[in-house]
């Protein structure tokens, strides 16, 4: 009853409002304008509709070119503004009005959007799988080698860690958790294999993106290439599609196990112009570490040594015979200098970028160079790109259409004395002791310079040319194919001085070239059959990559200064490869049936399975043919009838997918063995024996993923809110792991592909545009999140855990993949009457020594980690399984505010429940381990502790050990580490928030342009990296290891200052 | 009554998400988390021959190879080696355990006894989590079947939550008690196997009276218990004689740190004789100290003296002796110079 009140009462109302509206006509006059770029819109329609809803055609018109319009309507009236594309506008008129502005913006209805899947281009409403669409100018706008980096969280799933600042390096990536569970050493430090993902730079998939041996998990390419990634200009990208669940991924075959992105590059479009945009970018090291120096470094010595030494007497010796402490008054060890600000400085940076473009549907072309350097914080690191690219679209009809790329980058690279993970040198360098003279007093300054001695350069080509024809063929057959070519050589040029080598200088070349030819032709046909849509593609692909390398190695060389063999001792060594090449053919067949799809509705329930065979040369014969096939359902529902009266609801739709795909992990040596080419001789005679080291194994499967998704897509109050959640399951089967073989076979070991990992969790994409259409500001909110959890299914040999004792993690059945084996410590021992005691024997708790050789009994001052065996010996097998290395909750927030002709661009992202090892801390506290070390160049440095709380005589209840105690405590053999980092004592929650960045943006107004006759100038200012909020005790909660740790030597993230300015002519 | 429909339909959603990301709904499919048990585990050593008389430990003794540690260990059963029953081993004994540690600083007998107390035990335990076994000084020979008898069988359970694994027939066969190291008596016989005595360690520059040097081989110790004395605090004395038994003032071995020679207390220093208020077992604690060798399992004391020689310097002399006591009583440690007396005086 009360309802009809209502509409009586609106009635009546209505009646009102229309007899006055018979009475008057007033005049309005205003201007239309696009709210995007506040440009003014011609030929927009406006119109009065009668009661009956049709157009009054008296009282319409259109703007003119100007997007001016003057109307006499009568009043009241609703005046309507169309125009195509847009997004209708509905204005109230009661009163005369004059110079009204009306801002109309692009229509988004999330279900026609388009997305690119399987290389084939589909109106969202069509896709069944879980894709996201980032485009380039929602992003930050600042400059970045790897244009990856701002994607941080954007995407929910797509969880990015920028774990390490190396110049051109590349983040972590990990899609919907970690697919890789192997571990390899580098250098002193334990990576992730890598879990990377796919990426697709237009419509050619990227080869080398993670060949397995050069590339970690932290993205990073151990050898001399740089991330292919960092060859594409971000100024280039038009947007990035990410591709999360299987029904989109097995699309791409063998290669799209771990996702795939899709990176679409810019095309030209308009009047021709050239245009010029360039960056100037201050980079700024964080904030470094507090160093004790001077006289403070030589007293705290001196103390440590007096207090700490078996005795006094033996103290005053050892102090006497070392002249660093002894020998004040030497101007050699009189000095206070720190040797970071050395390493670690403010750099400045530029890019430039220059394109001509222009073009209509047509014909369009684009030709861009750019130029991009950045000089790392970390003094003798750098990376330089020169790129040339041209992009020519050419549809002369709506039947043909031609797609040529072509470009050639050119990248200069150095890592100084580190590698792309650590900088070891740097980090040896900058703890020399400040007793040392500064580098300026003399010529040959010091060992702990040596770190730029080092002459490390990285050059490296790449050529690409891609072709794409999409020819329509009568009855809707579609012929589309594509042709790639890539050509990449790299040669790296190191040479390390001897003062870093053991006295022998140390030259090393490696030059590289690969190869990589890619073509694809699929046949399509689409037919509507009454209620149904029926579709088929079928086609080929067949993909090709060669590479070679070879590297010589000369140690020992006749000085720093002569480079060349024949000295004496000088041993060189090299290795070659030949050529490896690797085919993959693969077929495409993929049907889709959509339901509903005629009719005014559009597509309501759709159908796509799909399947590719495909083989690969890599595997052996058992196992030439792998298959990934695939399922998706979508139900569009806001197109059904029951629909239409949900108002608030734009669109909504719910999707199933299923899908499975593979990817090639095993190297042919893995399936076939390796013969050892050696000097190897039998009575006399050269032989060429097998490498026991490795078992062939041809049973070897592909790493198999299999996905299951559920997943929403829902648009509510004319799209101004959008929600997309996904539920997904994904098991990664046949993982490579190797099993040792016991010690009475021949071979040494064999790999096996019997390790599976399951990930599941959700994903939340919340985007808003809060501010009503009409406003002149524009505020649009994202918020992503997802919550991802890793299971171990399966281990090798029907093991329950795996520990891995190196990398202090460990492997569990049904539990998460990568937990912490840890020590755990409850404090530190008070009195020596606190330490427990053997009943038995009345020995007191003792730990074994780092050596596990012996054991040193616990005292006054020593953490107190608990003998969870009851041996009262504290060793690895006390260790237990706590925290979690891989994040389990990631997310961001951005917002992007535009007001006219100003915008700002925000991006925060955060990860929350990380369980990370402050090693760096370990680190500060292992330095006072050893006050008598001889190498000051190497171990000299000490850092405050006093805002520690640490056991001390006077202060007997603390958190940390005492770290005065070299003679017990310390790395040498015989001693123990109190400051291992594997202990509770040093894990950390490594949950952060980020404010990745900010950047500012004004177009200069049409009076300024005039004058400087120009088209447009957009001004730009940006600021990355720029705080992390976080509980962590150490520098960045980020910049850790793919395992968690803290590494001290690694290379610390800048904060970056930019400004910026494009102009186009 | 369509907003209803509306919102049902979402929490329907919101329901079928919740549920669908219910762990038990996912993980339903997944293995357990279980501890590992290897079926490989092994104990290292099947046959234990502790020493009666004494607290003997055997560690490092079981190989947990890829399990989850800490496993549990339990003697589920230990009889005779004939099979019949051994109540003396399964019932409970009070036994001296050490609750806080021994620094070697105390001051006192009694701070020393204040860190031991006595404890209601088995003789013959394994540790819950570690394995290890431990045969306690309360058992003696008088009761406790030992070789060259068969000793005793006994079964252990490993187990952890992953699985678990029996371990039968294991041998504990006791040795016979001797009261102190280096025995000189044969452990199955009770007879004194060569000879009588234990010689010293080591001796330097050590001139007889005789004008020769004497080796540290002449230099024999003999372990005696003073059965007279019957006072309650138990001491150590230490006797010097020379090779026919005439007493050697201990005021001889002038450079002797008889303070810090072993860790007793109330020293006397008699005509013939010092004496120390002592506990035992001597080492207390098989910990490498002062008192002791380097290995912390015999005591190590070094008796010195000086003189100046015909040559006019003066010359360092001194011996060592090292041996262990594991018996509680009055302890006579008797220093025979069996090649004759040292010469201590000086040259004139």
């Amino acid at each position: 009853m009360k309802k009809i009140h209502k509409y009586i009462i609106l009635g009546l109302l209505c009646l009102i409002v229309s007899l006055e509206a018979f009475a008057q006509e007033v005049l309005i006059s205003g201007v239309v304008k696009d709210k995007n770029d506040n440009q003014p819109l011609p030929y927009v329609s406006v119109v009065v509709r009668d009661k009956s809803g049709k157009i009054d055609s008296r009282h319409s018109i259109s703007t003119n070119i100007d997007g001016e319009f003057t109307l006499k309507v009568p009043v009241p009236a609703n005046v309507t503004f169309t125009y195509v594309g847009y997004e209708p506008v509905v204005r109230k008129i009661t009163k005369e009005m004059s110079k009204m502005t009306v801002l109309m913006s692009l229509s988004e209805n999330m279900l026609d959007e388009t997305v690119v899947v399987g290389y084939q281009k589909k109106s969202r409403a069509a896709v069944t799988a879980s894709v996201q669409v980032v485009e380039a100018e929602d992003l930050v706008n600042t400059p970045v080698a790897n244009a990856m980096e701002l994607l941080q969280g954007r995407v929910p799933g797509l969880n990015i860690q920028i774990q390490n600042g190396t110049p051109g390096g590349m983040p972590s990536f990990t899609l919907r958790g970690i697919s890789d569970i192997s571990i390899t050493k580098q250098g002193e430090d334990f990576v992730l294999g890598s879990s990377a993902p796919l990426f697709v730079v237009d419509g050619i998939p990227l080869e080398n993106i993670d060949m397995n041996s050069d590339v970690d998990a932290s993205g990073l390419l151990s050898g001399a290439t740089v991330s292919p990634l960092s060859m594409i200009p971000f100024e280039n990208i038009q947007r990035m599609e990410i591709l999360k669940d299987a029904a989109a991924t097995s699309l791409y075959g063998s290669k799209g196990a771990y996702g795939v992105i899709i990176i679409e590059t810019k095309r030209g479009n308009g009047p021709p112009k050239v245009s010029y945009s360039g960056n100037y970018v201050i980079k700024t090291p964080p904030r470094l570490r507090d160093v004790a120096i001077g006289n403070a470094e030589r007293n705290m010595r001196i103390m440590q040594i007096l207090q700490n030494d078996t005795s006094s007497y033996f103290g005053h010796n050892e102090i006497h015979n070392f002249p660093a402490l002894a020998d004040s008054l030497n101007p050699y060890w009189n000095n206070n200098t720190d040797w970071q600000g050395r390493f670690y400085g403010v750099t400045h940076n530029q890019t430039h970028n220059l394109s001509f473009s222009g073009g209509t549907s047509k014909f369009n072309y684009l030709i861009n160079g750019n130029y991009y350097t950045e000089k790392g914080i970390v003094k003798n690191t750098d990376f330089n790109r020169y790129g040339l690219k041209a992009r020519l679209g050419y549809s002369p009809n709506d039947k043909f259409e031609m797609d040529v790329n072509v470009a050639a980058t050119f990248t200069l690279n150095s890592q100084g004395s580190g590698n792309a993970f650590t900088q070891s040198g740097v980090a040896r360098g900058s703890s020399a002791s400040s007793l040392l003279p500064p580098p300026s007093m003399y010529i040959s300054s010091s060992e702990a310079l040596a770190a730029f001695s080092v002459d490390d350069n990285n050059v490296n080509t790449a050529y690409d040319a891609s072709i794409r024809m999409v020819y329509k063929l009568p009855y809707e057959f579609t012929l589309d194919g594509i042709f790639g070519y890539k050509y990449n050589t790299t040669e790296r040029e190191t040479f390390t001085p001897g003062v870093l080598n053991n006295n022998r200088s140390e030259w090393y070349n490696l030059s590289q070239n690969s190869y990589n030819l890619y073509a694809r032709t699929v046949l399509a046909r689409s037919l509507d059959f009454r209620i149904f849509r029926l579709g088929l593609r079928a086609g080929v692909e067949i993909s090709t990559n060669k590479r070679s390398h070879n590297t010589v190695k000369l140690v020992g060389g006749g000085s720093d200064y002569i480079w060349g063999p024949g000295a004496m001792h000088s041993k060189s060594e090299g290795t070659t490869s030949f050529v490896e090449d690797e085919n993959t053919l693969s077929f495409i067949i993929d049907p889709s049936f959509n339901l509903g799809s005629i009719g005014p509705r559009g597509e309501r329930y759709i159908f796509t399975p799909n399947i590719r065979p495909e083989a690969n040369s890599t595997y052996g014969k058992k196992i030439k043919w792998t298959i990934s096939p695939s399922l998706g359902f979508k139900w569009n529902f806001s197109r059904e009838a029951f629909a239409d009266n949900w108002n608030q609801l734009s669109t909504g739709a719910l999707r199933v997918s299923w899908g499975r795909t593979t990817k090639y992990r095993a190297t042919r040596y893995d399936i076939w063995g390796t013969y050892l080419l050696g000097n190897d001789t039998y009575n006399g005679m050269p032989i060429i024996p097998i490498d026991y080291g490795l078992l062939p194994n041809d049973n070897l499967k592909p790493v198999t993923s299999t996905t299951w998704n559920l997943g929403t897509e829902l648009s509510f109050f004319n799209s101004r809110l959008r929600f997309t959640g996904d539920l997904y399951y994904r098991q990664t089967d046949n993982q490579l792991s190797d099993i040792e073989l016991a010690d009475h076979n021949a071979f040494e070991k064999v790999r096996s592909i019997e390790t599976s990992l399951v990930n599941y969790g959700f994903e939340i994409l919340i985007g808003g545009r809060p501010l009503p259409q009409q406003s002149p500001w524009t505020l649009d909110l994202s918020l992503s999140l997802a919550m991802n959890k890793d299971v171990i299914a399966k281990l090798p040999n029907e093991a329950r855990q795996i520990i891995n004792s190196g990398a202090k993690i460990i492997n569990r059945l049904g539990s998460n993949a990568l937990a912490n084996y840890l020590l755990v410590n409850k404090g530190v021992y008070a009195t020596d009457e606190d330490v427990p005691v053997n009943p038995a024997t009345g020995e007191r708790m003792k730990a074994a020594n780092n050596k596990n050789n012996g054991y040193v009994y616990m005292q006054a001052g020593d953490p107190i980690w608990v003998d969870v065996n009851g041996d009262y010996i504290i060793d690895d097998k006390d260790k237990v399984v706590v925290g979690n290395s891989q994040p389990r909750l990631t997310g961001g927030f951005n917002a992007n505010l535009r007001y006219k002709s100003f915008s700002i661009n925000t991006n925060f992202s955060f990860t929350i429940k990380r369980d990370i090892i402050n090693k760096a801390l370990a680190d500060r506290f292992v330095a006072y381990g050893n006050p008598l070390s001889k190498d000051l160049n190497g171990s000299g440095a000490i850092t405050p502790i006093e805002a520690f709380d640490f056991w001390k005589e006077d202060h007997i209840y603390a958190k940390y050990p005492n770290p005065f105690d070299y003679i017990r405590g310390g790395t040498a053999d015989h001693q123990v580490n109190f400051f291992r980092p594997d202990q509770t004592l040093f894990m950390e929650d490594g949950s952060f928030l980020k404010i990745n960045g900010v950047s500012f943006s004004y177009v200069l107004p049409k009076k300024v342009l005039d004058f400087l006759r120009v088209e447009r100038v957009q001004l730009n200012a940006s600021v990355n990296n720029i705080y992390t909020f976080s509980k962590y005790s150490g520098v960045n909660p980020e910049n850790v290891n793919s395992l968690g740790y803290d590494v001290s030597g690694g290379y610390p993230n800048s904060r970056n200052y930019t400004m910026g300015v494009s102009i186009d002519f | 009554m369509r907003k209803n429909r509306f919102i049902k339909f979402f929490c329907f959603l919101g329901i079928g998400a919740y549920s669908f990301l219910n762990t038990s709904c996912v993980e339903k499919f997944l293995p357990d988390v279980q501890e590992a048990f290897d079926r490989e585990v092994n104990f290292t050593q099947q046959l234990y021959e502790p020493v009666l008389g004494r607290t003997t430990l055997f560690s490092n003794n079981f190989q947990s190879g890829n399990s989850t540690l800490p496993l549990t260990f339990e003697i589920t059963r230990i009889v005779k080696a004939d099979g019949s029953p051994a109540p003396e081993l399964t019932d409970v004994f009070p036994v001296t355990v050490w609750k806080s540690p021994y620094l070697g600083t105390e001051k006192t007998l009694e701070e020393i006894e204040a860190k031991r107390t006595l404890e209601y035990r088995p003789l013959f335990q394994i540790r819950k989590h570690s394995g290890e076994f431990v045969m306690y000084s309360n058992a003696m020979s008088a009761f406790v079947n030992c070789s060259p008898s068969k000793g005793y069988l006994f079964d252990v359970k490993v187990k952890n939550k992953g699985g678990y694994k029996y371990f039968n027939n294991l041998q504990l066969v006791p040795l016979r008690e001797s009261d102190f190291e280096p025995s000189i008596y044969d452990s199955e016989t009770g007879l004194i196997k060569d000879k009588d005595y234990i010689p010293a360690t080591a001796a330097r520059s050590i001139v007889l009276e005789s004008g020769s040097y004497t080796s540290s081989e002449k230099i024999q110790v003999y372990l005696r218990e003073n059965k007279e004395n019957t006072n309650k605090t138990k001491t150590l004395t230490f006797r010097f004689y020379n090779s026919d038994y005439t007493p050697i003032s201990p005021e001889k071995f002038n450079q002797t740190k008889w303070d810090e020679l072993i860790h007793g207390f109330n020293k006397e220093i008699g005509a013939d004789y010092v004496k120390y208020d002592v506990v035992y077992p001597m080492p207390l604690v098989q910990v490498p100290s002062k008192y002791t060798n380097s290995e912390g399992n015999l005591l190590k004391l070094r008796f010195a003296y000086d003189r100046i020689t015909a040559m006019g310097y003066r010359l360092d002399s001194y011996f060592e002796i090292e041996f262990g006591i594991y018996k509680e009583a009055h302890w006579e440690v008797i220093v025979v110079f069996a090649e004759g007396a040292p010469e201590f005086r000086d040259y004139e």
